[in-house]
């Protein structure tokens, strides 16, 4: 923004200036996860627009997992660009040999009841903590499944079950319920917060044994209180580490006026400065935005501690008798797509630009700097980041070094957004289309003109309303400007598209009969704004087909990039957003299930 | 490499303030400036290369602001100052001059636009017609067509510009 004083010599203009820049909206501000929510929404929108185009046009069906066809999947085979094939393909599920798990078939897991998958013993072992147990099935194919024996420790909560090469690992834990808390924060619900975990293993699924930790109080006092909560459990062969993330917050139910009704309380709660922003809804059902002040609601001074990120302790042993240690002390929450993983046998973490490994979770050395990666996969020698610019890049490590090598053929813009099954050999992103076009539609005088343009080119048509016959119809290239700006329908693109009028260039577009040079339409630059309004409106729910992707691979050189329907089946909505459910490696398969419907992809 | 939180939270307040003003609605601005930002969100990597980023999300949130209006069929006539609507925007800085932001209320929506993007934001006409994807042509004519406007409405009803008023219909607790 420029400096506020360039109008010295224009009272009205810096009056103009000076009001404008003044004048405060009668609104709350606005926050950034409210803007996260919409844009989750948007996603969701446009993916359910765009799976009835789908189902008729791009889809196949494959094993009932819609999953797009070719084109779009993509087998990528490359090279070292050191020079040499890398054969190397150990990793979790590399234990040829084992004992097959066997028994009668039964039906695939339902995967939307929040069953775990990972790669055990050749195939998959789905996991499920229902009413009467856990659940589980294994399936050497990902398509038949048969039950297995499966006694949990039951010294807690089950949390998640993990590989440590050819062992089993369960977390389980202990929480306490945290008070009221039923109706405020995105945390809907009644959230509870961790005391204690036990870490189990086990090579035949009964027998079991269990390291515990109990986690050390939070130093938080009323009204303000600690919330942990488990954030990453990964183990080695030989090791396991787990990380515990801290969030102080305030108990919202005991320091807001009655006057809030807890009932028809909307999702904001904002932390300001000077208080604190409520929204919720009155008697007649208006979104009302309340500002408090920390003296209101009698926390004065605001504590320090509200303004702190969440903070991660780091914890880990082997798998022995080792005691549980603190493997870290606290420090800033860093982003879960960049937490823990396991390549190589080795932990490894992406912190501060670094990516840092560990062979036991406590002693940890940098084995790349200037690391430019949002998230983390580990392949079997190593691991995959996802800079924000350009291809994923892939780290071998090996002799406490990481060797940089490039992956060639993956979707550039790949964004990572989970691995589903955390230190599986798949990742899921989302990976960005083609820029949607623009467009305008005005419809004068019997005559269409509607014109759409997106990176590459433009074209407009006038079309005769009542005839359905096209006037005139061209098409041009789109020309950037050097800093990537470009106007469309110019008068300069087209032959039979001009710029007229009484107030310059510009100002108006005019339609010329290719025949006879005459005018056959005159748009007006209101006219104009107006159409591309109109043609946003129109367009606005078919823009953007879904663009989820998995990428998996066996040994680091050779890829596939598979595009995945997320769409719900009609008429539902999706359990657990437009994530797959499961996707996860075994050897060369990926298991992907998607609303409770599951299909493979074999790796080459 | 400018992340989107911190684009957020550099221009988020300017947003939510210049639509209000351009939409003559602080509401339905706080809205369009959520709905331009999410869209931003969704699609960073190309919006963040833009040489400027925040007159895409002003023209977004204008464009899909304008959209809902006319669907909702709900437009608010051009030269008529709807007293609810301005009410949302209230005045606290001594600067602000309530003849003019009256005045500027009574602009069509395409006036107040370009008014909001050149005298708030401060952009140059030619940053105006690349942030908004109208011919520069157009920006001149429209802003010297909305001046003339302003002009003769200051004109037919002059006052004192240096009053100001204070407060604020945010509403706090009692």
């Amino acid at each position: 923004m420029n400096t506020p004083t360039q109008f010295p010599d224009n009272d009205l203009e810096r009056r103009l200036h000076d009001t404008l820049r003044g004048a405060q909206p009668g609104t709350g501000a606005l926050h950034l996860i409210d803007v996260r929510r919409r844009a989750s929404q948007r996603r969701r929108h446009r993916s359910l627009a765009v799976g009835v185009a789908c189902a008729a046009a791009t889809t196949v069906a494959v094993g009932g997992l819609a999953l797009r066809s070719a084109p779009d999947a993509r087998l990528v085979s490359g090279t070292d660009s050191v020079g040499q094939v890398d054969a190397a393909t150990t990793g979790a599920a590399d234990v040829s040999g084992s004992e097959r798990l066997t028994g009668p078939p039964i039906a695939a897991p339902a995967s939307n009841d929040a069953g775990q998958v990972v790669p055990w013993r050749d195939g998959f072992l789905s996991v499920n903590d229902t009413a009467g147990g856990i659940d589980a099935r294994f399936s050497a194919d990902g398509t038949s499944w048969v039950q297995v024996p499966f006694q949990r420790p039951g010294l807690g909560t089950f949390d998640r079950v993990v590989v440590a090469g050819d062992r089993l690992m369960v977390l389980e834990v202990e929480s306490t319920e945290i008070a009221v808390n039923e109706s405020w924060g995105i945390d809907r619900g009644r959230p509870v917060t961790v005391d204690a975990v036990h870490a189990s293993w086990t090579a035949d699924l009964v027998n079991w044994t269990t390291e515990s930790l109990v986690l050390p109080s939070t130093d938080s006092q009323a009204p303000l209180r600690a919330q942990r909560t488990v954030t990453a459990f990964v183990a080695t062969s030989q090791h396991w580490t787990v990380s515990v993330e801290t969030r102080i917050d305030v108990d919202w139910d005991a320091v807001l006026p009655a006057e809030v009704p807890r009932d028809r309380a909307m999702d904001t709660i904002a932390t300001e400065p000077t208080g604190v922003l409520v929204e919720y809804r009155d008697d007649a059902g208006t979104v009302v935005s309340t500002s408090y002040s920390w003296q209101q609601l009698g926390i004065e001074p605001p504590p320090a501690a509200l303004a702190t990120p969440p903070t991660t302790q780091h914890w880990a042993s082997d798998i022995g008798a080792s005691p549980v240690v603190e493997a870290t002390a606290s420090q800033p929450s860093i982003d879960p797509l960049a937490s823990t993983v396991v390549a190589d046998d080795r932990f490894v973490r992406l912190e501060a630009g670094r990516l840092i490994a560990s062979a036991n979770g406590v002693d940890w050395d940098v084995v790349a700097e200037a690391v430019d990666g949002r998230g983390l996969m580990p392949v079997p020698d190593g691991v995959v980041t996802f800079p924000l610019e350009g291809s994923p890049v892939r780290y071998r490590l090996a002799d406490g070094s990481a060797t940089e090598l490039d992956i060639a053929g993956l979707p550039d813009t790949f964004s990572p957004l989970g691995n589903i099954a955390a230190s599986t050999t798949v990742m899921v992103g989302d990976v960005d289309g083609e820029t949607p076009p623009t467009g305008v539609l005005v419809e004068k005088d019997g005559l269409r003109f509607e014109g759409i343009a997106d990176d590459r080119q433009q074209t407009y048509a006038l079309t005769d309303i009542a005839t359905g016959q096209v006037l005139v119809s061209e098409t041009a290239p789109v020309v950037a400007t050097a800093d990537g700006a470009a106007v469309v329908f110019g008068p300069d693109d087209f032959e039979h598209l001009t710029a007229a009028g009484p107030e310059g260039a510009g100002e108006s577009l005019v339609v010329l009969d290719p025949r006879t040079g005459e005018e056959l339409t005159r748009l007006r630059a209101e006219e104009l704004a107006d159409g591309m309004v109109a043609w946003d409106g129109r367009q606005e729910a078919t823009l953007d087909p879904p663009n989820l992707w998995v990428i998996a691979s066996s040994n680091g050189i050779d890829w596939i990039a598979q595009q995945v329907d997320v769409d719900p089946p009609a008429g539902t909505q999706p359990v657990f957003g437009y994530l797959p459910d499961v996707a996860v490696q075994s050897g060369a398969t990926v298991l992907l299930s998607v609303h409770g419907e599951s299909s493979t992809i074999e790796l080459p | 490499m400018l992340s989107f939180d911190d684009f957020f939270a550099e221009t988020s307040g300017q947003m939510v303030r210049a639509l209000g003003l351009a939409l003559n609605d602080a509401h339905l601005g706080h809205d369009a400036a959520a709905e331009g930002f999410a869209r931003a969100l969704h699609d960073w990597n190309r919006v963040r290369r833009f040489a400027n980023p925040t007159g895409w999300v002003y023209r977004v949130g204008l464009n899909w602001a304008l959209s809902r209006r006319r669907r909702q069929r709900r437009e608010v006539a051009a030269d008529i100052f709807d007293e609810d609507l301005g009410a949302a925007i209230l005045v606290e800085s001594e600067v602000v001059d309530p003849q003019i932001l009256t005045a500027i209320r009574g602009l069509s929506a395409d006036h107040r636009a370009v008014v909001v993007g050149r005298y708030f934001f401060d952009w140059s006409e030619a940053q105006l017609a690349l942030a908004m994807n109208i011919p520069p042509g157009t920006v001149k004519s429209r802003l010297s067509r909305a001046l003339q406007l302003l002009a003769g409405r200051l004109a037919a009803h002059p006052s004192a510009h240096s009053s100001a008023h204070s407060g604020s219909n945010r509403k706090t607790a009692p």
